[in-house]
């Protein structure tokens, strides 16, 4: 029983080669298809996101891993074996487990604290489960992973601070309202920041959008998509009192909103606050809002700051995060300890005994004049030197199936008796 | 001594202790964030207050009537409840960060019952009334929510120039705040090393005498407090003015709005006190109204908040105007509440020292 | 009020008021002569005639009519909130100072008394600030104030409660801040409307365009008019007893007898009795002080005996509108003597009443919100519903779901 995780992420390949081995379900499954029938593999699961594609196997011999599946990967992904060789990533025995609680704490993600992730490995393993490409190990390396990802997700406060500038933004908004449900926003300028930022406030249960755009027709385009009503751009400041957020993300060179209009709005809305979000370079906004009575002026360097603060944030409950993935590591390799112990002084015993048995008849055979009763003694002589030899490995052995970080005397034994090649290849009938 | 009482007595010192370690525990938690603190912190908190419980409980049957009669009583019952308030909110709402400020006063108004303790006696005979623990408890739960306007309202203002990015004014606020505490503290910690000779009359009312060494006792305690408390004021001000700490503090709105329904639930229930208060002066005197000094202070703060309720809602103010009326309504209502007793005579002053 | 209203009344203002500066120059110029003479009047003969209202309603007429010459409108500033809320952080100022300053018989024994500028001191009413005729000045303005803005609001109030809107548009339903339209294929959605909401408890009222409206708690708008007019009683309570009642201290010495100014009655001193108990401090008795006193009275109207009571301090005796409380007691050379405080308030009932009202008002306003919710058959052919509340939001939604449940439910 040999752990191995091989994969490509978002650290070790460029995104089009990403991009040609992130692999559909049916991929997927072929791929475990293949891996199993055709090498010494006996369980996989197969990981494909936008930013990683990573494959988890058991293995029945070590040598096997990493060459077969670099192989199988190259031919689903329709991809040069020696382009993926120069990206791939290869992890064994325990650093697989670390690797994947890692991914599932969305330490490995590229935006670090990313909720997505988890959700992305249940289904991977639900896949892989009904397509009956896992057993006992797998099983539980998963199921102990998601359990991993979600209790770093309760422990730690890792995806709690935004760290995009739109997720950030609306964060902001939050801490005025704390209830957006209902409120209305308005959007000068239609470009790809604001309305990403939109959707993000919509998201949230803002129910009214206001588009204004220098040419109405791109404004009408995007407040249909918001249900939203297009607003004249010179005209803007006329509706500028409904407007409890405002986005601005236009290419004027100079301000579109000034303070003393804001005041005006201001006045007209009764001190109800606004939150102005300007995202554009130069600033569509007068940075004197700011000073405005019950008005909040975010420029995309504020936002870049709070941004910068909260990734901050993050990497401190990454620290927490890496204490937990180090105790459940431990506690998983406990568990395989406990799986392994008995079943490897189980082969340990049995190729002694085979060789035993094949000495023993050698050297029987090559000295025949021995009475019954000396050939007797001599397999007693031989069954004793066994058993000594044997006696402490297997207690060892035995204590530290119990132990913290035993499953490393197992993985030690096995690896210096060389009981690998002999194990149990039919894991997969059960 | 009494069993009972010096049982009572290491009882409220438990209790007092444990709320001084579950502040330093709030307080932790609110700059670590580490819910094992919080966790302990409110172990701690209930433990200190089922002690409390019981030293009230003891009070009451070895002086035979409601802990509300002197300084001492009606300052450990103000503590006991707003722990209790605030265990119950933080039952069910989710308001642990706000007990970095509750807690923390909770505990100085226990110490501060600990500083005017006297053991049990019986009622001077114009408190032998059952209006004691009607008025008594309807004033000390409109001082409580006044507190609360308080605390939100100051919250409001940081949180406010944190999202303006204002940060000088963070530390402002802060340096304010804390220097006016340190100023309360100090003139009360001056006027005890001062020791004002006190002059009684037959009533029970008492005068005190300040001489000139005392009032420069008073005014060095003033200064001394104003100093560390500023200086403490910028340190906790500094630590506060970062972008990230506007997350650790409520909403806008919600600061707003509790603050509001606060006065707005505070203010019926202070009318409340003052007509008890009345209908109970004309039982005992014949008069309702007499501008005895509690009354005039009840009276003062009764029109601030009634001037706060029309700014709002005849004149729709919200927001920060609203949030600094609140925390300045809290010096008249701490005035009315200790102010008057500490520092003027009247009815009623009736400490028998 | 928008903009161009408050401009075009402040136009209007100055016009109207520009030409009539001289009747408020002539008024003030008499009233300042009569209060300066009232005033000469009043300060010498101070024992004789309490002038201190009359004094303070010229004060307060010598402003307004400043106020008028200055070309605005007095009654545009007896509406006004600004003045009110003024009015209420001056007396707090005022009140304030006054209990700083030593006042009624107390300044007698403070040093104010060798002030050189005492006497102006005392006249500017420092030290007796609560009855000064600017502390009294500013309770009339206010009270004027409060009048003014209870005429205005009260008929707004009262048409509010008795003929409130209940014929309203389609856009005006849907833009209240509850609002849901309901799918209406069969012909009795409306009548299934109203008995849904009178099961909650709801008052219908049919309006004549088709429209209905449900509403609940419809007397508690009133409760800010309760709450305000609540003042007025307290204050004409006040009015009346300060002129028709008294106060009087009186001392009796054991087993004597005390006649009650102004009246017939005669109060005899059965005996004064006390109980004391010891001050300890760190367990040594330090003194001693009272914990009941109590005076034992008989009363006699005209020579015969009407009543007989052992007073205490929460327990006063009280015959024919006269009230006779254990204020004080001092001890003599012969024993005690029993200081009694006997009063006459006739205005009380009026203060009650107002405490009254004032408790009604916030009863009201605490515990019944003004729920209204408004429906009728939209153009659309859907049951358009909307309802708002002027307090606890959250229970209101709750409600007006439930009540959207139960219509889509029961079609």
């Amino acid at each position: 029983m040999h752990l191995a995780v091989l994969g490509i992420n978002h650290k070790s390949a460029p995104v089009e080669l990403r991009e040609k081995v992130s692999l559909d379900h049916e991929r997927c499954g072929q791929l475990s298809e293949h891996l199993l029938d055709e090498t010494a593999i006996t369980e996989v699961v197969p990981l494909s996101t936008c930013n990683r594609t990573e494959i988890y196997v058991v293995s029945s011999r070590p040598e096997v891993g990493r060459r077969e599946i670099v192989v199988s990967l190259a031919r689903a992904a329709r991809v040069g074996q020696s382009d993926l060789e120069d990206c791939i990533y290869f992890h064994e025995g325990a650093e697989t487990v670390d690797h994947l609680y890692r991914v599932v704490a969305s330490l490995d993600s590229m935006v670090m604290g990313e909720a997505q992730i988890l959700g992305q490995v249940k289904e991977a393993y639900r896949t892989a489960h009904r397509q009956q490409t896992t057993s006992v190990l797998l099983n539980r390396l998963f199921r102990h992973a998601l359990e991993v990802g979600k209790r770093v997700r309760t422990d730690t406060r890792i995806g709690e601070n935004p760290v995009s500038v739109s997720s950030v933004a609306v964060d902001m908004v939050k801490k005025v309202y704390d209830d957006l449900e209902g409120r209305t926003a308005m959007l000068l300028g239609a470009g790809t920041m604001s309305e990403l930022t939109a959707t993000h406030l919509a998201s949230h249960g803002v129910s009214r959008f206001l588009v204004s755009n220098r040419t109405l027709g791109r404004a009408e385009e995007l407040a249909e998509k918001f249900d939203g009503e297009p607003v004249p751009f010179d005209d803007l400041v006329t509706y500028l009192p409904r407007a409890d957020i405002v986005i601005s993300s236009t290419g004027a060179p100079h301000y579109v909103l000034r303070r003393g209009e804001v005041e005006r709005a201001m006045r007209q809305r009764h001190n109800k606050p606004i939150f102005f979000i300007d995202i554009a370079v130069p600033r569509d906004i007068d940075p004197g809002v700011n000073s405005v009575y019950n008005a909040f002026l975010y420029d995309i360097d504020d936002l870049n700051e709070v941004a910068a603060a909260n990734a901050a944030e993050r990497g401190k409950e990454a620290r927490k995060a890496e204490k937990i993935i180090r105790e459940e590591v431990d506690s998983f390799g406990e568990w395989v300890a406990g799986l392994d112990a008995i079943p490897t002084i189980a082969a340990l015993r049995e190729q002694a005994e085979t060789i035993k048995e094949e000495e023993l008849g050698k050297a029987l055979r090559k000295i025949d004049s021995l009475s019954e009763k000396e050939v007797n003694r001599v397999e007693t002589m031989a069954s004793a030197i066994v058993n000594k030899i044997l006696h402490s490995p297997t207690v060892e052995l035995k204590k530290a199936a119990n132990e913290r970080g035993g499953y490393m005397y197992v993985e030690s034994i096995r690896r210096l008796f060389g009981l690998n090649g002999t194990g149990k290849g039919g894991r997969r009938k059960d | 001594m009494d069993p009972l009482i010096k049982l009572e007595e290491i009882l409220f010192i438990v209790a007092v202790v444990s709320y001084l370690v579950s502040s330093f525990l709030y307080i932790w938690y609110l700059i670590t964030r580490s819910d094992r603190a919080v966790k302990l912190g409110t172990i701690i908190l209930v433990l200190g207050l089922a002690a409390h419980t019981i030293a009230l409980m003891l009070r009451w049957v070895s002086s035979g009537h409601a802990p509300m009669a002197n300084l001492y009583e009606s300052l450990s019952l103000f503590g006991w409840g707003i722990v209790l308030f605030f265990l119950i909110a933080q039952h069910f709402y989710p308001v642990k960060v706000a007990g970095s400020l509750v807690v923390p006063t909770a505990f100085l108004i226990t110490s501060v019952a600990g500083v005017f303790y006297e053991g049990p006696q019986p009622l001077v005979p114009a408190l032998q009334s059952y209006w004691l623990w009607i008025h008594v408890t309807i004033a000390m739960l409109s001082y409580g929510l006044f507190a609360l306007a308080f605390g939100a309202g100051f919250f409001y203002i940081v949180q406010e120039y944190l999202l303006k990015k204002q940060y000088q004014n963070v530390v402002a606020a802060f340096v304010i705040l804390l220097a006016a505490l340190g100023i309360v503290l100090g003139l009360w910690a001056g006027s005890v090393w001062a020791e004002p000779a006190k002059v009684a009359d037959e009533l029970g009312r008492i005068d005190k005498i300040y001489t000139g060494e005392d009032t420069a006792k008073i005014l060095g305690g003033a200064g001394f407090g104003l100093l560390i408390g500023a200086i403490l004021g910028f340190v906790a001000g500094k630590g506060a003015s970062r972008p990230g700490f506007s997350k650790r503090l409520p909403s806008l709105d919600v600061l707003d709005e509790v603050s509001y329904r606060a006065i707005a639930f505070g203010f019926p229930l202070l009318t409340i006190g003052i007509i008890t208060g009345a209908i109970w002066a004309d039982q005992a005197w014949g008069r309702w109204w007499g501008w005895d000094p509690k009354e005039t202070w009840s009276f003062i703060t009764w029109l601030y908040y009634g001037a706060y309720l029309h700014t709002r809602l005849t004149m729709g103010w919200r927001g920060k105007h609203s949030a600094i009326l609140a925390v300045i309504g809290l010096v008249a209502v701490m005035f009315t509440y200790l102010g008057v007793n500490l520092l003027l005579s009247g009815l009623h002053s009736y400490t028998p020292t | 009020m928008s903009a161009d209203k408050a401009a075009a009344i402040k136009k209007t203002d100055s016009k109207g008021s520009s030409g009539s500066i001289f009747i408020p120059a002539v008024l003030a110029l008499v009233l300042i002569v009569l209060n300066v003479v009232l005033s000469i009047a009043y300060y010498n003969n101070q024992d004789v005639y309490d002038l201190r209202w009359v004094l303070a309603i010229l004060d307060l007429s010598i402003i307004l009519s400043f106020y008028a010459m200055a070309g605005k409108r007095v009654s545009h500033l007896l509406v006004s909130m600004k003045l009110a809320l003024t009015l209420l952080l001056v007396l707090a100022i005022l009140s304030i100072i006054g209990t700083i300053l030593p006042q009624g018989e107390k300044v007698i024994n403070s040093g104010w008394i060798d002030n050189p500028l005492y006497n102006f001191y005392r006249h500017l009413g420092l030290f007796d600030m609560y009855h000064s005729r600017w502390f009294l000045a500013l309770l009339f303005l206010l009270a004027f104030n409060l009048i003014v803005c209870i005429y205005n609001r009260l008929p707004t109030a009262v048409k509010h409660v008795m003929r409130p809107r209940i014929d309203v548009k389609d856009i005006f339903i849907t833009s209240q801040p509850l609002s849901a339209e309901i799918d209406a294929p069969g012909g009795n959605t409306m009548s299934l409307a109203r008995e849904v909401l009178s099961d909650h408890h709801y008052r219908i009222r049919e309006g004549n365009t088709g429209s209905v409206m449900a509403e609940k708690g419809r007397f508690a708008g009133l409760y800010s008019l309760s709450f305000h007019l609540s003042f007025l009683l307290i204050g004409l309570g006040a009015i009346i007893i300060s002129f028709t009642g008294f106060e009087e201290r009186l001392e009796i010495p054991d087993g004597a007898t005390a006649s009650v100014p102004g009246t017939e009655l005669q109060v005899t001193n059965h005996g004064f009795q006390m109980e004391t108990v010891e001050v300890r401090e760190n367990d040594r008795v330090v003194g001693y002080r009272p914990s009941v006193y109590s005076s034992d009275l008989e009363l006699f109207d005209n020579g015969e005996s009407v009543a007989r009571k052992t007073i205490t301090v929460n327990d006063p005796l009280r015959y024919g509108g006269i009230n006779f409380h254990q204020a004080s007691y001092y001890r003599t050379g012969r024993g005690y003597v029993t200081v009694l405080s006997v009063n006459k308030s006739p205005g009380k009932s009026l203060i009650y009443l107002g405490f009254g009202a004032m408790m009604g008002g916030i009863v009201l306003g605490l515990y019944f919100p003004h729920r209204r919710i408004w429906f009728k058959m939209g153009e659309s052919g859907k049951l358009l519903v909307g309802g708002r509340t002027n307090r606890a939001k959250m229970s209101f939604q709750q409600d007006f779901d439930n009540i959207i449940t139960e219509l889509r439910s029961s079609k």
